[in-house]
């Protein structure tokens, strides 16, 4: 199995490699068929790793333990859907299921563009075939997943048990479909670059590509939280850790190109920005990989100690250089068409928003590498704390939030006063007349930023339910079609504006879920034997008594706290703490209460032989919007990306509109 | 064991290379190859098509208030302007003319 397994990594390292040779060599005297050759090889390189990657679940769900992998992080006690987990649980096996998504997208790209993109396919190519190389080289000779043991164990060591968790089997493979999807809008970039066609052709390539790998992204990283709210015991859900900070990085420079390429497309302005953000995007993604992977951090999240760092870092500095380079010597080519004619315009909101993502995105790097930066300088590792991070972001959070409201209003080239009066008075009237609503009903009065945030909240949903109520208007005035008919026309023939919007939408809800659950968050300890009670934030908890469970696979104790308010019983929340007998470790199981207005949320820290368990308790209002605002922003995003009707039809329409047009 | 998986490889390398160098064995399209054109006609329907787009949507950005005519009359153009050169390159490619890009 071993042998099979590296034999395929080689041949799809060979693959790649010849890919990349015949794609450059048939730009020369355009030989086409060598281009041929090389997408087959991208096929064929696909095709190899997909079977690596069968190959390796196979050995974890059938408890290979002569494979190192699966000795050292699958047991055969362990459920099934974990051992397919297990896959992304080591370095090699993370490197496998990077290097298995990057061969998938690569070969949809070649797929999706063998009839069209001629000039630039050979580039694209060529540029995702070199990144795929890369990790198939450490797979092949420094990490490998098919590494075998001297001698075979009788039992796996297991999986650490914070991974033996529903929302980490979901987690790092929507992570990395988003940090290896930005691989394509660089490739694209790239080419564009190099083959001098810098008209707005590349950005119609890769607008898809962005939203969907902006999406997986995004919504990764919100289950990643999800898993550190109920895995981790700490009560929140971002502690600002190095590896969280990576992926959140390239997601606030991918979320910026996003906005500023439609100044692109509508003005012909922000061509070099453009290319810079879609460059710094994807060193940021290769950037996070490095993080997990170097071992220069300590996080919850990371692998440990390794010998790739400097192998990553190399890479990254070549993409980096070459990139920048490349992007110097077309600088003359990439002149605006237009300027910036007032700084109160739709495309001068996108350079604030945009300015603003990519400081915040600045922050958090400096922020993150600055422990590396003292221990190299000073020999003193200082860590930045959670207050730096919060006091960067909060203001340009609140910023960002108004941005979006304001935004879709403003419109193109220039903005007079009575424009803006005419478009903000409703929006502003409703986020005045909020204020008194919010300060009498609400505990908003207690903390005046989680106020200003709650309306500023308000002030963006007003703005953007204009937008839709007058839209629909538009619509419906054209006749021949109902309210709520003008309403659904109206977000399916302009997918990309509104389906933008949803995405604001959420946004706002993610606002209010990180508002509520920072700013009124209250937590206690306590020490209840048996019929003993406690009380936190008006409820009273009481413990019901305790259980001790075991079976094959690991030990369980818990405790049953009654919850009650105002003497009615709310709900009886069952913490636990296992022991896996595997891999020896410890874990806790947090017990949750979730609803729209609050979490109760529940760690055992400990539980004596005489029934007295060390209880923490958490009352955290408002988490729920967090994951209704992931579901919200991810249904926006679908709707944004979902392609629109079939080519053919397409190419029908455009050609009748044309004509009308020419005439 | 490790014989099958050497044939295995073996034959799988064989396969794997008949398939990838397969275009290679093949006559070399012809220079002016109609499914270059074709690929390139693809191209500028797709910009087209965008550029089509955004005429409409600067229509419902001025309809939806969101635009003076003096804006939406420059933006227009300038959108124009583009859709129609599209069109005039995707007219010279259909009569046999070369595409020299943007």
């Amino acid at each position: 199995m071993s042998l099979l397994g590296r034999a395929l990594l080689l041949l799809a390292l060979l693959c790649a490699l010849y890919a990349i040779g015949a794609a450059l060599m048939s730009r020369r005297g355009g030989r086409r068929s060598l281009q041929l050759s090389a997408e087959r090889a991208v096929y064929a390189m696909c095709g190899l790793v997909t079977a690596a990657t069968l190959l390796m679940l196979f050995a974890l769900v059938t408890d290979q333990f002569e494979l190192r992998h699966v000795a050292e992080y699958s047991s055969s006690t362990l459920a099934t859907k974990f051992k397919i987990g297990a896959l992304w649980a080591s370095q090699a096996g993370s490197l496998l299921l990077w290097a298995w998504i990057m061969s998938g997208y690569a070969a949809l790209a070649v797929w999706l563009n063998r009839r069209r993109s001629r000039e630039l396919m050979p580039v694209v190519t060529a540029v995702l075939m070199a990144i795929a190389a890369f990790f198939l080289f450490m797979l092949s000779f420094l990490s490998s997943p098919f590494e075998t043991l001297g001698s075979t164990p009788a039992e796996g060591r297991g999986l650490n048990p914070l991974l033996q968790n529903e929302y980490m089997m979901a987690h790092p493979p929507l992570l990395y479909l988003g940090y290896v999807g930005l691989s394509i809008p660089f490739a694209f970039a790239i080419a564009a670059l190099v083959t001098r066609r810098l008209d707005t052709q590349w950005i119609g390539h890769i607008r898809r590509w962005t939203v969907v790998s902006w999406l997986f992204l995004g919504i990764g990283i919100l289950l990643g939280s999800r898993w550190a709210y109920h895995e981790l015991g700490w009560g929140g859900y971002w502690a600002w850790d190095p590896v969280e900070n990576a992926a959140f990085m390239p997601w606030l420079v991918a979320t910026a190109f996003l906005h500023s390429v439609m100044v692109q497309e509508r003005r012909g302005m922000l061509k070099v920005w453009n290319m810079v953000l879609v460059v710094l995007t994807f060193i940021l993604a290769l950037f996070g990989t490095f993080l997990t992977r170097s071992g220069i951090v300590a996080s919850v999240h990371a692998f440990g100690e390794s010998t790739l760092g400097p192998f990553f870092l190399g890479f990254i500095l070549v993409a980096l250089g070459g990139s920048l380079a490349l992007l110097f010597t077309r600088l003359p080519e990439l002149r605006s068409r237009h300027s910036l004619e007032s700084y109160i315009s739709r495309e001068a909101v996108f350079l604030y928003n945009n300015l603003l993502l990519v400081g915040l995105a600045f922050a958090v790097f400096w922020g993150t590498i600055f422990p590396v930066i003292t221990e190299a300088v000073q020999g003193e590792k200082i860590t930045v704390g959670i207050g730096f991070y919060n006091q960067v972001a909060m203001p340009i959070g609140i910023a960002l939030l108004v941005l979006t409201g304001v935004g879709p209003l403003i419109p193109w080239r220039k903005a007079s006063g009575a424009q803006l009066l005419r478009r903000f008075a409703t929006a502003g009237a409703i986020a005045l007349a909020s204020v008194p609503v919010l300060l009498l009903f609400t505990d908003a009065w207690q903390n005046f930023w989680a106020g200003v945030v709650f309306t500023a909240c308000v002030f963006v949903v007003a703005c953007i339910g204009g937008e839709f109520w007058r839209g629909t208007k538009v619509r419906h005035a054209l006749g021949g079609v109902s309210w709520p008919g003008a309403a659904v026309q109206l977000v399916s023939r302009n997918r990309r504006r509104y389906g933008g919007y949803i995405v604001h939408l959420g946004v706002v809800l993610l606002f209010v879920g990180l508002a509520g659950s920072s700013a009124f968050t209250t937590q206690r300890d306590f020490a209840l034997n048996t019929g003993q009670r406690g009380e936190v934030a008006g409820y009273t908890i009481v413990n019901e008594g305790f259980t001790r469970e075991r079976d094959e696979h690991k030990g369980t104790v818990s405790v049953a706290l009654g919850v009650f308010k105002d003497g009615e019983r709310v709900t009886t929340l069952r913490p636990a703490r296992d022991f896996y007998f595997a891999s020896q470790q410890p874990s806790t199981e947090v017990a949750l209460d979730s609803r729209p207005g609050r979490d109760l949320y529940a760690v055992l820290g400990g539980l004596d032989e005489r029934g007295l368990a060390r209880v923490s308790i958490f009352v955290n209002p408002l988490v729920m919007w967090l994951w209704i605002a992931g579901f919200v922003m991810f249904l926006g995003g679908l709707i944004a990306a979902w392609p629109g009707p079939r080519a053919r039809r397409q190419e029908q329409e455009s050609t009748s509109a044309l004509t009308r047009a020419a005439r | 064991m490790t014989a099958v998986v050497v044939a295995l490889v073996v034959i799988l390398c064989a396969v794997l290379a008949v398939a990838v160098a397969w275009p290679l064995l093949q006559r070399e399209p012809e220079v002016d190859d109609p499914a270059d054109r074709d690929a390139e006609r693809r191209s500028l329907e797709d910009e087209l098509h965008q550029s089509l787009s955004a005429i409409k949507e600067i229509a419902f950005d001025r309809d939806s208030g969101h635009l003076s005519e003096e804006d939406f009359a420059a933006l227009d153009a300038d959108e124009r302007a583009r859709a129609i050169e599209l069109m005039r390159r995707r007219d010279r490619l259909a009569s046999g003319g070369t595409e020299s890009g943007a």
